[in-house]
């Protein structure tokens, strides 16, 4: 007989805290309840503009896509060049101006003016003084003096072309140069895109998703509320970031504007700076929406 | 009989005041509401992936559709005979067809002058002097096409004898030019790599923001459940990898802080004596110049770097 007997037991424990508390408790949690009422609709993302950076980069309308790839730019400018080609172009182009015979030959007029006023009469009349104008001595003097034209016209046009020769060679490397900095300069900006792409289309989503979850946002402060306490919890870590002071946001900003800004002008002059001081302001500002 | 009886099975529930659960279930009524409203409205449902290699390759072309780094390397680099170059080259240079024209061109500029000019000057002093049928003229006018063979001759050999600096200076130039042309390959592939890893990340995490919104939008409610036992959700992220920050710090970050590999090709006046150049990295005139504004573009944004780190 007898024996135990399983039975169920039921034992609530309500936790209770002083009454002042549980009254100030109880205002707190309405306080915030009506608060919450009042913001919970007033979305602040909601006018967020996302950030059109691929309109930025090129043009309304178009995508990194539509333009050459990278391999196309570096196939046409480099593994591809014809360096051979590019020498025989510049060699002929800067051996051939029309404005070095047009040079050489207003030097030789210059010259012709002397021989005719000068040179042949004073030579004309120093024969007849002799007499040997009719001599055979006469007409080979006067075919040395053509002679002697010949030659000098020979030199100024070789000296002209002669000095040509250093700046085809300057023109040719300075092409071959010009060829690896036009890939260079792709790459840079396709760098600054990529890295762009990444900061900003996290913003844009990072913002979209901050509007979509705001009533969640809102709630999470009251929940906080409910067990005010307990020791150790408090409002969302939000509340508690350090912010950076106005000066360090617009002096980081300017930071990055200008180092984007030389970088750029290194790549392409003073409308890569441009691009680049705009890409440069665009990444300071992602930097600072992600701190 | 006898026997051990089981311990009792007991249940605890565990109340807070009245006021607390009151505002408690009407919280929890808020926060269901509010998941209702955005647990199906995910914000990253409509994005699209950054496309990587349509940008490098061209459309349907994929890295290996281009030839390997070695390849390049081989073609370019280690399989040239440097010899069959410098020989390439020399004749390219001095005995080329726009050389051999130039020399054409030069003796076609003396003939102009001496037939528009020299011989009809001598022509007409001759004729008023009756000797136009004379031996004499005859050697004058061959004195003057002597002279002109003479220095179309030296012309030509002048010409090529300064040109034959010139040959070995564009050998050196098209063996930078290929070592160039295997640098910027490999740049080239170390850019899409770091672009390809860091977009890739970002794509792959909106991906799963996507998919795990829904316990991103969840997790409050979590919390919200847990409130008064303590449950924490001070996060206010989406759930799935957070990009940004890794990407200003990754791999394409460290890429556009580094310049290309390689330094512009110098002519032979940047390296001073023709036959002496000597080829490598660093700047001609003009890039050193390109450098210093980069130089100082650097150290004016690091300057204001380090004003808004102290201004924090």
């Amino acid at each position: 007989m007898g024996g135990g007997n399983s039975t169920s037991a039921w034992r609530s424990h309500e936790q209770r805290f002083a009454p002042y508390i549980e009254n100030r408790h109880a205002d707190l949690i309405n306080t915030t309840a009506a608060y919450r009422a009042s913001i919970i609709a007033e979305y602040p993302y909601a006018d967020y503009v996302d950030q059109n950076f691929n309109e930025v980069f090129f043009g309304v309308g178009y995508a990194i896509a539509d333009f050459p790839s990278l391999y196309d730019m570096y196939g046409k400018f480099m593994a591809g060049f014809d360096v051979e080609s590019l020498w025989n172009k510049n060699f002929s182009t800067a051996t051939t101006l029309e404005e070095l015979d047009e040079k050489t030959r207003k030097v030789i007029v210059d010259k012709d003016e002397n021989l005719i006023h000068e040179t042949l009469p004073e030579f004309k009349l120093k024969m007849r003084e002799l007499g040997a104008v009719n001599c055979s001595s006469f007409i080979i003097g006067k075919a040395q003096i053509e002679s002697n034209r010949t030659k000098i016209l020979s030199t100024i046009s070789a000296d002209t072309k002669f000095k040509m020769l250093k700046e085809a060679e300057n023109k040719f490397v300075k092409e071959l140069n010009w060829n690896q900095d036009v890939i260079k300069g792709y790459s840079e900006m396709m760098k600054f895109y990529y890295m762009t792409a990444a900061t900003v289309t996290d913003a844009n989503y990072t913002f979209a998703a901050k509007n979509v979850l705001w009533p969640m946002e809102v709630l999470d402060f009251e929940r906080s509320v409910f067990n005010a306490m307990k020791p150790g919890l408090g409002f969302p870590k939000t509340y508690l970031q350090r912010e950076r002071s106005t000066v360090s946001k617009v002096l980081s900003v300017s930071s990055d504007t200008v180092t984007g800004a030389f970088v750029g002008g290194t790549v392409g002059n003073w409308p890569g700076a441009i691009v680049g001081g705009v890409i440069g302001a665009v990444v300071g500002i992602a930097k600072l929406m992600f701190e | 009989m006898g026997g051990g009886g089981s311990e009792p099975y007991t249940w605890s529930e565990i109340r807070y005041a009245g006021y607390i659960e009151a505002r408690h279930s009407d919280f929890l009524r808020s926060v269901y509401s509010a998941r209702i409203g955005a647990i199906s409205n995910s914000p990253f449902a409509n994005y699209t992936d950054i496309e990587v290699d349509n940008a490098f390759f061209g459309a349907g072309y994929t890295i290996s559709s281009f030839p390997s780094l070695y390849d390049m390397y081989g073609k370019f680099m280690a399989g040239l005979d440097i010899e069959a170059l410098w020989t390439q080259e020399y004749n390219d240079t001095i005995d080329s067809s726009v050389v051999n024209d130039l020399i054409a061109a030069e003796g076609a500029l003396i003939d102009d002058e001496i037939e528009t000019t020299s011989i009809p000057r001598l022509q007409t002093g001759m004729r008023d002097l009756n000797s136009v049928m004379s031996s004499s003229f005859v050697v004058g006018k061959s004195l003057i096409e002597d002279t002109r063979t003479k220095m179309v001759a030296k012309f030509s050999a002048d010409l090529k004898y300064r040109l034959i600096p010139v040959a070995q200076s564009r050998w050196q130039t098209h063996l930078d030019w290929n070592k160039q042309v295997v640098s910027i390959y490999a740049e080239a592939m170390k850019l899409y790599f770091s672009a390809k890893t860091d977009i890739d990340e970002v794509n792959y995490a909106m991906a799963a923001k996507n998919i795990l919104w829904p316990f991103t939008v969840l997790d409050f409610e979590r919390a919200a459940l847990g409130a008064l036992q303590g449950a924490t959700n001070s996060k206010t992220d989406v759930a799935g990898a957070s990009t940004a920050s890794r990407v200003l710090s990754g791999a394409l970050s460290g890429a556009a802080m580094g310049a290309m590999v390689g330094g512009a090709i110098k002519t032979s006046s940047d390296v001073g004596s023709l036959g002496s150049a000597v080829y490598g990295t660093g700047a001609n005139a003009a890039n050193v110049v390109g450098y210093s504004y980069a130089g100082v573009g650097a150290g004016v944004g690091a300057l204001l770097g380090i004003a808004a780190a102290a201004t924090y």
